[in-house]
């Protein structure tokens, strides 16, 4: 074997080792999971010995696994829908219309995205409780609907590197602004609308202190707070609290898996160049 | 007469328009305005307009300016951090090794799980008990174990350290895709004249890295600023107030003590201190193009 | 054209998220297929899991009542959650009150006056007026609890210590004992980094004059003052020589606790709510308890009248509500709650028994002759949290005891002046 070929095999075993190291953390947790107190902490990377679903038994019946589950489903497809229309939408005219104005528009948009959630709770939740929209799923809906400006952000960028000459042809074929936008431009938008579902469907599906603040049925828990729920009832229990961990981080895992391709390709591709 | 011309687009923008004004913009107004009050949260009935008390008061809590101090230390070191680490790792992971894919992925991944749960999954690793990973990892090595989150200095490098971890692989993603639009040429022209590996890395590489760049940093700062769920759940903001950042501290100045007014100038304050680095970086990645 | 497909992109938007909503809130019909039961909605401190017994006991009685217990984990969570419906317009009926909301359900009018409640004559003063205010009862507190030292047999014995320590002085040297056998004196989780000081001054101070505080809330006595001397003596005896290591400020509850039952740690602050957790994790440890000992041996338990339950407002639902307060201060409530929590009884007249390592408090804590700090300060969240910062920071060596009180009077003064 030519030197240059062992170098390039060590390479790949090296990034390779690499790779388990990152990821060392997760397998802690699940291997854990299945341990008993002791056996933890006699050998916190050893498999288990003898494997139970006990705790996860537990924890799954604890949390309402799928209420919550469902709960957070329904909450983030609605929302990032939401979002992808409206942004879009508004993305369109700022990006390709010539006037003044839009300039301002954008970057009224963006006021927004320097705003730390914790600066506008209080006022949030007092509009909410104004509108009875509180403990509400529809509440929490709109208020994620108003992440669009972020996207509307990508979308304008990807405009810029989309050529103009399928949309000016559409339109001296005679196509009003409103069937253009939707049955030209929004097909040509799909890699950026990709990464842009896969990176909203990631923060609203994570996002706690939201529905921590706007609900408080615990019919209506989403499934991270069923983790933060989780830390002050199990303070004394740390292998329910793993479990429940765990619990929450498959669809999470799931989900990856699927579009994994898709989210490093939608990278890659340059889609989030700005 | 122009304007009547962008009747119909103004439409598309109206649903983001109205959710965003509504849901984000309006609140904002009446965090400032709250700003200027002493509203103790109870009622509106005995709200008074206090002009600027709330931010001198600010300026001297002791502990939000800690915080802020935490704040930018945070927000510093992290993007230098990930900036130094995940461009080298984004040169490996352009190379055209079979398991390329694999490897995107899991250097990926972390990134992926809500930082609550990551931050509360490293409270483990980090624990000072027998099942804490990284101690019993030191301690094998021969050295003393160490306070991850017991010491003051140490609890801040472990809040960075694991932001890192978590965030390296995404933005080396970033750089990947900018790296896919480097010419070849470039690099054979370097090869021709003789340069070694590393001057092909500093010389053409990390230049052609710029837009990237640009974007890479001014999205890790922007997050770290507003940082909230990680080192919430990995110290709680402590030992002490160590790592406590803005973010809880506007919480804590709000819900707990009541002082509302202070909370909103707080955040405000912090606002204004976001949107001033945005602009800058925004004049300087302009400049670079 | 244009205006007919965005209204019906709106249109579509709403009625998916309507749809969306349908099993949200506050729907507690749709799972009983539909069954017409009368809801009554507690904010719950304890658990569902908790809370079965007297849930089941309550819907028993009362047939056509349902009792929706909705659990927020204590205590920092669940105040916040409280302030959050004491501000709103949605009450659950029923809640658990605790000490450091007081002010606010006072502020926001939040509760119903319980004090005409016939059980409330059967009640300490200091349990009515842990969870009252001017003389109005806000909380039915059935219970109390107290916290002690717990210490392991087996180390003890292993360090020649023949007696528990009735001293503060016995105390620091048994702690020094143990360290020679080089085993942790102490373990605590982080949140309780100053509980052992808090504990030193009320067996010195509070035990004298359990008003000793008052002053703190109009001004007049500064924290300073009056916690100098215990906080002195905390840091020269117990901090500096390490008995209590830094490694405390990494501590969970979970953790505190494991160190304590695998023995690397010999003393650990608890109360009843601690024995589970012992006997879930090492069924054969053996363990003591004392109270934690003034300067001269004086001893006043940390402990107080226990969190509970009142009636909103704006409850929707205040004749369920009154009905579940009915049957709680009932001979079968009383019983049913002694059952849940194996707690000191608030009742004068209930029997009840308690583990037999916690017999010796029985009668102090029956009597109210407890005493914790977050009942006695004003606005005694913020209080206790910038207390325990500053002690963190002292066990970290990032400020000195003086800085510390220091802070807590600044934190005072900020409250008071608010």
């Amino acid at each position: 074997m030519s030197a240059k070929k062992v170098r390039n095999i060590a390479g790949e075993i090296a990034m390779l080792a690499l790779c388990i190291v990152i990821l060392i953390p997760f397998y802690y947790l699940a291997v854990n999971t299945f341990k008993t107190p002791q056996e933890m902490s006699g050998s916190p990377l050893a498999l288990p010995r003898s494997v139970t679903f006990e705790n996860y038994a537990k924890a799954f019946e604890n949390m309402d696994f799928a209420r919550s589950f469902s709960n957070s489903l329904i909450i983030t497809v609605v929302s990032v829908t939401l979002i992808v229309l409206f942004g879009a939408m508004a993305a369109y005219p700022i990006a390709r219309r010539k006037h003044k104005m839009y300039k301002g528009l954008l970057a009224y948009f963006l006021l927004g995205y320097m705003v730390p959630a914790q600066t506008i709770m209080i006022p949030l939740y007092l509009l909410l409780q104004k509108m009875h929209l509180l403990n509400n799923i529809v509440g929490l809906i709109l208020v994620y609907s108003s992440w669009c400006n972020f996207a509307m952000f990508l979308y304008q960028g990807f405009f810029k590197g989309l050529p103009m000459d399928i949309e000016e042809a559409a339109m001296i074929d005679g196509c009003g602004p409103w069937k253009c936008f939707w049955l030209v431009v929004f097909p040509l938008l799909k890699p950026i609308t990709t990464t842009i579902i896969i990176f909203e469907v990631m923060w609203v599906w994570n996002d706690f202190l939201y529905p921590y603040l706007f609900l408080s049925s615990n019919k209506s828990f989403t499934l991270v707070m069923q983790v933060y729920k989780g830390v002050g009832q199990f303070s004394n229990d740390w292998s329910m609290m793993l479990s429940t961990m765990v619990l929450v981080l498959i669809p999470v895992v799931i989900f990856y898996l699927i579009m994994q391709k898709h989210i490093v390709a939608g990278i890659t591709s340059g889609a989030v160049k700005g | 007469m122009k304007l009547k011309k962008e009747l119909p687009y103004l439409c598309f923008i109206l649903p983001a328009f109205l959710v965003y004004t509504v849901l984000m913009l309006y609140p904002m107004l009446q965090a400032v305005g709250l700003s200027f009050t002493d509203w103790k949260g109870v009622t509106f009935e005995n709200l008074h307009f206090v002009g600027l008390k709330n931010y001198l008061d600010v300026f001297s809590d002791k502990q939000i300016i800690i915080s802020i101090t935490n704040t930018v230390v945070y927000a510093i070191a992290v993007p230098i951090a990930v900036t130094i680490l995940a461009i080298p790792l984004s040169v490996a992971l352009n190379s055209k090794m079979k398991t390329s894919n694999i490897q995107r992925a899991a250097f990926f991944f972390p990134s992926v799980p809500s930082a609550l749960v990551l931050g509360f999954l490293w409270s483990y690793i980090m624990s000072p008990l027998d099942y804490g990973l990284l101690n019993r990892m030191v301690t094998g090595l021969g050295f003393d174990p160490v306070l991850w989150l017991a010491d003051p200095k140490m609890a801040m490098v472990s809040v960075i350290v694991v932001t890192v971890w978590s965030q390296l692989g995404w933005h080396a993603c970033i750089y990947l895709a900018q790296l896919q639009s480097v010419s070849e040429d470039l690099y054979e022209a370097a090869r021709i004249d003789g340069a070694n590996t590393l001057q092909l890395f500093f010389r053409i590489t990390v230049p052609q890295l710029k837009p990237a760049m640009v974007t890479s940093v001014m999205l890790l700062m922007i997050s770290s600023l507003k940082v909230f769920d990680l080192p919430f759940a990995l110290t709680g903001g402590g030992p002490g107030y160590a790592t406590t950042m803005i973010s809880q501290v506007i919480i804590q100045r709000g819900f707990v003590d009541k002082m509302y007014g202070r909370s909103m100038a707080a955040a405000i304050v912090f606002f204004l201190f976001v949107a001033f680095i945005t602009v800058i970086q925004q004049k300087a990645g302009a400049e670079k193009e | 054209m244009m205006k007919k497909g965005m209204v019906a992109l709106l249109c579509a938007g709403m009625v998916l998220s309507l749809a969306a909503c349908g099993g949200s809130g506050d729907d507690a019909k749709g799972e009983k297929g539909g069954s017409s039961k009368n809801t009554v909605t507690l904010l719950s401190w304890y658990t569902e899991e908790q809370m079965m017994p007297l849930k089941e006991g309550f819907e028993a009685a009362n047939s056509d009542l349902e009792l929706e217990v909705q659990f927020v984990p204590p205590t920092e969570q669940y105040i916040q959650k409280l302030t959050l419906l004491m501000n709103g317009n949605e009450p659950t009926d029923l809640f658990f009150m605790c000490p450091e909301v007081r002010e606010d359900v006072v502020a926001t009018d939040f509760a119903e006056d319980l004090s005409d409640m016939p059980i409330m004559e059967k009640l300490s003063d200091n349990a009515k007026r842990t969870l009252g205010a001017d003389g109005k009862v806000y909380g039915l507190s059935m219970d109390s609890w107290a916290s002690f030292m717990f210490y392991n047999k087996e180390i003890f014995e292993q360090a020649k210590i023949e007696k528990t320590p009735e001293t503060w002085d016995e105390l620091v040297e048994d702690m020094a004992k143990i360290k020679e056998l080089g085993i942790d004196p102490m373990t605590a989780q982080s949140e309780d980094a100053g509980r052992l000081l808090l504990g030193l001054f009320a067996s010195n101070e509070a035990s004298k004059d359990p008003n000793v505080e008052a002053a703190l809330a109009d001004g007049s006595k500064k924290f300073s003052e009056l916690y100098k001397e215990s906080m002195d003596a905390w840091y020269e005896d117990v901090i500096e020589p390490k008995y209590l290591g830094q490694s405390c400020l990494s501590l969970t509850n979970d953790q505190q606790i494991e160190m304590f039952v695998n023995g690397q740690a010999a003393m650990m602050i608890g109360g009843p709510w601690s024995l589970p957790d012992f006997e879930a994790k090492n069924p054969d440890l053996e363990f003591g308890t004392f109270g934690i000992p003034g300067f001269d041996g004086e001893v006043m338990l940390q402990g107080a009248a226990n969190v509970g339950i009142g009636i909103a407002k704006e409850a929707k639902n205040k004749e369920g509500a009154e009905k579940f307060m009915e049957y709680l201060s009932s001979e079968d409530g009383v019983q049913c709650w002694a059952g849940m929590f194996d707690n000191f009884m608030n009742a004068a007249d209930a029997e009840y028994t308690v583990a037999p390592c916690l017999e010796a408090f029985k009668t102090d804590v029956a009597e109210g002759r407890v005493y914790w700090q977050t009942v006695e300060w004003p606005s005694s969240s913020s209080i206790l949290e910038a207390y325990t910062s500053a002690c963190q920071s002292v066990i970290a060596g990032t400020s000195t005891p003086e800085e510390a009180l220091e802070a807590v009077d600044d934190k005072f003064e900020v409250i008071l002046s608010n």
